[in-house]
């Protein structure tokens, strides 16, 4: 069998895929400052 | 329980496995039976890979966690959506293009057959006992806490599971999840928002959270590098992501899910779909246990939420010691209740009185302590006894607190969630039972309807070993942390064997089988001295040890074989 990892990549789903990653920073960001704001 | 909440229950339990039953019947062959004839949509895998990992301990620990240790849980999932991008990457096309029913399928093609057998047998272990935990863990809470037979309960649920995954197999899972996840969500809601509507009348949202938040409970982020602490920023990113890299890339109970997308496309959307929500889904459950928390300070809650260990402590000699510290806490939740009232009404007047502030962190700080004196009694009555009630916590409030009807609606959520989870499982079991042992070393020709028939028993002989399994189980410190707890022990290593097999192309069969092995020996030792004994490093990072190991062993004794083959090639 060729080991060969398909790489997905078409523009749409780099955006996807880097969209999930900032939205989840954002939630972490987002943790932060709830953190700040009722400690 | 009223007669309606047991009609709310029983016909939403009878909806969903008669919609299994009667949607999926008549598989006329393997690929229909185990991949579900490839045409489930994206958001139906989405909902399904969400369905499968969120069992009845998610939302009986959950909020119970919460309750006692804050929000600092969720940063577990921080590693999840990362995980996600990089499963959709590597793994789904090529499990797609070569046209696999198990993961596990892969590892032959690209090492060898006993590689692939390892895996398998690997995930039979513990998915095996993980199916067993998925219907034992919501069956004891349950019957202590409403009285009901354990055993009775462990069969009620294994069977209605067994009944439409042996029917339908893999689609019949697929369409019920739906169901199930409609119902969790729904049954969720309702509650939150009955707890807000059970706080006091002049205690805004906002003010609840402020409450929260003064008691330690929205302390959601940990930044310290200290390895004894189990939650942090950092083992929830690396230690998370390689656990839900393991489990959403190597375990064929998720795998499975979005194996049967319609399209590589549709599986990705699914997994990202599992990506954007998770983070959230998880703030939330965990917020719910958190305004359980803000709920307690006005209403008073037991001094121990376990039922069987007030039993055990009233049929024994520290039952006068105990009522003592019952009598405490009576006293301590008055005071406690005057002082948040007065506290609240002074926030509404937009004044953060700090001396308030502080005497209600001292009357939480004294509750916990007469909960931990309790908790010792308990242990002195009978040493075996398992102290910690996080997982009663939510349940208690749902029984004791909120009107019929919905606790009807959240029972089964709880029963739902088991459900989706175990049959998830069973179906994994089964399909790697046929795909991956019985399949590969079956000897002579055999019909699809053969391979049909045996899937199906196997789904049933998984069933049947995970609810005998959920009968001789002990409750152990955290349910949802031992469910972790064994995921973390055999992920790295079959982790391990697949980013090798994605991504060293120079390491072969023999070195990756016995690397594979040797790591897993040793991660076992790791976790008994470590992790078990002296406690000095989270359980998480068993993850990272397992696939880190694994892949440097691999490349070394690649490297050893490799140069001794060729020294003996230049010798001949």
């Amino acid at each position: 069998m060729k080991n060969t990892i398909m790489k997905d990549n078409s523009s749409s789903w780099k955006k996807s895929y880097s969209l999930v990653l900032l939205l989840n920073v954002v939630y972490i960001v987002l943790f932060y400052f709830l953190m700040q704001i009722f400690s | 329980m009223q007669l309606l909440d047991w009609i709310i229950l029983s016909a939403t339990l009878i909806f969903i496995v008669a919609y299994g039953v009667l949607k999926t019947k008549g598989s006329k062959n393997v690929e229909e039976y185990i991949l579900g004839n490839n045409e489930t949509p994206w958001w139906t895998v989405g909902l399904s890979v969400m369905a499968t990992q969120a069992s009845a301990i998610t939302f009986l620990s959950t909020p119970g966690q919460a309750y006692h240790d804050g929000m600092g849980f969720v940063q577990f999932y921080f590693g999840l959506p990362l995980a996600m991008v990089v499963i959709c990457i590597t793994f789904i096309p090529i499990f797609h293009k070569l046209k696999v029913y198990t993961a596990y399928e892969y590892l032959e093609q690209r090492f060898d057959v006993k590689t692939r057998t390892l895996a398998s047998v690997i995930f039979l272990i513990q998915r095996g006992l993980g199916t067993g935990l998925t219907i034992y863990a919501p069956a004891i809470i349950l019957s202590s806490l409403l009285g009901w037979n354990l055993n009775l309960m462990n069969l009620i649920i294994g069977l209605l599971v067994i009944i439409y995954t042996v029917s339908g197999g893999t689609k019949a899972v697929n369409v019920t999840h739906k169901q199930q996840m409609f119902v969790i969500m729904i049954g969720m809601a309702f509650a939150f928002y009955m707890i807000l509507e059970y706080l006091p009348e002049d205690l805004s949202f906002s003010n609840a959270m402020h409450i929260a938040g003064a008691n330690n409970k929205l302390d959601i982020l940990n930044f310290s590098f200290d390895p004894e602490e189990r939650y942090t920023v950092w083992s929830g990113i690396a230690g998370g992501f390689f656990l839900m890299l393991a489990y959403f890339g190597t375990d064929q109970s998720q795998v499975g899910r979005y194996l049967s997308g319609r399209s590589i496309r549709e599986s990705q959307m699914g997994l990202i779909m599992n990506g954007f929500l998770k983070v959230p889904m998880q703030f939330f459950i965990l917020l719910i246990g958190v305004m359980v928390f803000v709920f307690f300070q006005f209403h008073s809650a037991p001094l121990h939420f376990n039922p069987n260990n007030t039993r055990i402590i009233n049929n024994s000699e520290y039952k006068p010691d105990y009522e003592r510290l019952e009598g405490h806490l009576k006293m301590v939740a008055a005071e406690k209740e005057e002082i948040s009232l007065l506290y609240v009404h002074q926030l509404n007047q937009d004044y953060d009185n700090k001396e308030l502030h502080n005497k209600m962190v001292a009357l939480n700080t004294r509750e916990k302590d007469l909960r931990d004196q309790a908790k010792d009694l308990i242990k002195k009555a009978d040493k075996g006894a398992e102290t910690n009630d996080k997982d009663y916590v939510f349940l208690y409030f749902i029984l004791n607190f909120l009107p019929h009807g919905l606790i009807g609606l959240l029972l089964a959520v709880i029963f739902s969630a088991a459900m989706s989870s175990s049959a998830s499982g069973l179906n994994a079991l089964a399909s790697t039972t046929t795909i991956d042992i019985y399949k590969r070393y079956a000897k002579g020709e055999k019909s699809e309807k053969h391979f049909v028939d045996m899937t199906k028993l196997f789904t049933l002989m998984w069933g049947i070993i995970a609810i005998l399994f959920a009968c001789v189980g002990t409750l152990f410190e955290n349910l949802i942390q031992l469910v972790n707890i064994i995921g973390s022990i055999f992920y790295g290593t079959v982790l391990g064997v697949f980013l090798v097999a994605f991504f060293i192309k120079y390491v072969k069969a023999e070195a990756i089988f016995w690397s594979a092995l040797v790591t897993q020996a040793a991660v076992i030792v790791i976790y008994r001295i470590y992790v078990y004994e002296v406690e000095i490093l989270s359980y998480l990072w068993l993850n990272v040890i397992g696939a880190a190991m694994t892949i440097v062993l691999a490349t070394l004794v690649q490297l050893f074989i490799g140069n001794r083959r060729g020294t003996e090639s230049i010798g001949e």
